[in-house]
């Protein structure tokens, strides 16, 4: 898991060639940070590689001190482990105690109660902001357990007067209450529940009520903190596994927000999901010659171009555009907005790689376009035009896999080949027995293909 | 570090100020609001946080009142005069402004539907709606207020006590029959 990132097929695949270097460099910092995740195997098979005469005792040495961690570091990110487990076992032991609802105790002692473990919680993280500055382990394990205990105090004081409202509104106000902790003690562990907060907040104001146009605006001012504190980190600490973290939650936040301002489906929609997975795709573009770990988003980028591609490959999809309904405002607006959003990314792109320059993926988006102009005049010229540029795509990333000699890559390209072949036949009224034929035809060429790769490692001495 | 101390004191306040606003509000009702008794049927999910609740329907909630003139439209606040009819909370009027001469009143929405081709039905939208439980309760509750699977002879009313104070309300007590829920828990 720590390890996701750069090494994904879907960042490999929108590697170019201009970053090429960038990308060596950032395998090379992988294998690095990999190779000392293994260090006690290193150090352990020492003797034995001195006894067979294979190091030297002092290149022995030399290796050992070059993998050895200074005990003090060791301690500290122990300390700082469990500071954030326990104040996340603490502070959801504390939530869970208040679900169960002690109807028994007198009112005046319940309210006393919701309020002392947010006391405890201000006091330490006002303690670590004070006094403890330097320790990440107060900072993290405080500003986790204060979080928590906001929530536990909404929670109670809402069962004690049995205060109307529903999930969302108690999740806004404990998001309100909350970020602050972003900033001071500036804690990552609390920014994570932060984020995970206001996409569940998202989410439950959505689903309240889908039929109608209650989108959830209030998430987008509560997201602009998050991505101040993501954008810090990008320049601050962009290599370490905690912004990793930080990745992964803003990337799937902002996935699963932006698909919670439709009412119902329209083909403008699909092309709004490819502007936005066409930007995530961009992503490791900007940071050309730095490893930062933003390999959630082209993963994230890669698969929703991909899955916008499967649903605009069937003709009906685009048949049925002319009964679309007209589009609420809230909707254009998110139409709009995604669409710039993914047009302006490209024409970024375009500074820092040329068109068809190393992977197409961010074409998608200009032949979608196309095939939406097309599917106006006939919505099988739009669907062939789907269905080739599927095709050229799986060849694209097999050839390339061939060349980078990446066996991901090029299995990723020719699960695209393959699935668009499967979904056409299962569209035709053909013959089982020719169909059987093709996926036979499919399972032989994946299998020589991977052969193929593998002999070409072992030629070359890699295997 | 100052503006980060100002950041935390602001953020430390807030997060006392806001319940404890809440708190003062609730109790000056249940200090000093009058009780009414609102007839009540309940369902029983789950909140993730908050715990086991019945969801409570209201049957003042299914009155249909006489429109106004000029009627009101749908989601619009209105201030509803609260009476008693057998014991039971009802409506005495519905007006645009907060009454001055009772305290006795609370803040609602209007539910206007077409009722007619050139007329709406109307209905308020009570402020309260659900009663928080002990953990593994509701579905106790639930029966017993519908009367399933329970021995309490004749089917007995159920209500919720409701104190009432210049347009707020606050939950006091869950009833059926003439007895607290609680002590109906307390007989398992």
């Amino acid at each position: 898991m720590m390890e996701f990132g750069i090494k994904g097929s879907a960042e490999c695949l929108i590697m170019n060639v201009r970053t090429t270097k960038w990308v060596s460099s950032a395998v090379h910092s992988q294998a690095l940070s990999s190779t000392r995740m293994s260090e006690p195997r290193i150090t352990q098979a020492l003797p034995e590689l001195v006894t067979e005469g294979l190091l030297s005792a002092e290149q022995a040495e030399r290796i050992r001190a070059r993998y050895a961690q200074p005990q003090e570091q060791s301690g500290n990110r122990l300390l700082l482990l469990f500071s954030i487990l326990g104040g996340l076992l603490i502070g959801l032991g504390i939530i869970l105690v208040v679900a169960h609802n002690w109807a028994d105790l007198p009112r005046w002692l319940r309210t006393a109660l919701a309020f002392l473990p947010l006391l405890i919680g201000q006091c330490i993280v006002g303690y670590a902001v004070v006094r403890r500055s330097e320790s990440a382990g107060w900072k993290e394990g405080g500003a986790a357990f204060l979080f928590l205990a906001v929530g536990a105090c909404l929670a109670l004081v809402s069962q004690i007067y049995h205060i109307p409202g529903e999930l969302d509104g108690f999740l806004f106000a404990w998001s309100l209450l909350t970020v602050a902790l972003l900033f001071v003690p500036g804690a990552l562990v609390a920014t994570l529940l932060y984020i995970g907060t206001i996409t569940w907040y998202a989410t439950a104001t959505r689903s309240s009520s889908w039929s109608t146009d209650n989108f959830p605006w209030f998430y987008l001012a509560l997201l602009v903190p998050a991505l101040v504190v993501y954008l810090r980190a990008w320049r601050e600490r962009g290599t370490s596994v905690g912004f990793f973290w930080l990745s992964l939650f803003i990337s799937v936040s902002i996935a699963i927000a932006s698909q919670l301002f439709w009412t119902d489906g329209r083909m403008e929609i699909a092309l709004a999901i490819a502007g936005l997975a066409t930007a995530y795709c961009a992503v490791p573009f900007a940071h050309i010659g730095k490893s930062l770990r933003t390999g959630t988003f082209p993963t994230i980028g890669m698969l929703a171009l991909l899955g916008v591609l499967v649903f605009t490959s069937y003709r009906d999809s685009w048949s049925s555009m002319q009964h679309d309904r007209e589009l609420e405002p809230g909707e254009l607006a998110n139409v709009l907005v995604q669409w710039a959003i993914g047009i302006g990314a490209y024409v970024w792109l375009l500074r820092v790689r040329k068109p068809f320059e190393g992977t197409w993926l961010p074409e998608t988006l200009g032949v979608l376009v196309l095939a939406y102009a097309a599917a106006m005049i006939s919505p099988v010229a739009a669907a062939v035009l789907v269905n080739g540029w599927l095709l050229l795509l799986g060849i694209q990333a097999v050839r390339s896999g061939l060349e980078h000699d990446s066996l991901s890559r090029m299995n990723l390209g020719l699960a695209i080949i393959s699935g668009t072949i499967a979904l056409r036949f299962f569209d035709l009224d053909i013959n089982d027995a020719l169909k059987g034929v093709v996926f036979i035809a499919l399972g032989i060429g994946f299998l020589v293909m991977n052969l193929r790769l593998i002999a070409q490692r072992k030629k070359h001495g890699h295997a | 570090m100052r503006n980060a101390l100002i950041l935390f004191g602001a953020m430390a306040l807030a997060q006392w100020l806001l319940p404890l606003w809440t708190i003062r509000e609730r109790e000056s009702v249940l200090r000093e609001g009058t009780p009414f008794l609102f007839r009540t049927a309940p369902v029983d999910p789950h909140d993730p946080f908050r715990g086991e609740y019945v969801a409570l329907r209201f049957a003042l909630e299914d009155s249909v009142i006489a429109q106004p003139d000029p009627p009101f439209a749908h989601d619009e606040e209105t201030f509803v005069v609260l009476g008693t009819m057998d014991g039971a909370a009802s409506i005495a009027s519905v007006l645009r402004t907060a009454p001055t001469d009772t305290k006795n009143y609370l803040r609602c929405k209007t539910i206007a539907w077409p009722f007619t081709m050139d007329s709406l039905s109307l209905r308020v939208e009570l402020p309260f709606d659900r009663f928080y439980l002990e953990e593994s309760t509701g579905r106790r509750t639930e029966d017993l207020m519908q009367q399933r699977n329970v021995e309490v002879g004749p089917e007995l009313p159920s209500y919720a006590v409701v104190r009432v104070l210049n347009g707020a309300a606050v939950i006091e007590d869950l009833r059926v029959g003439d007895r607290s829920i609680q002590e109906w828990m307390r007989e398992k």
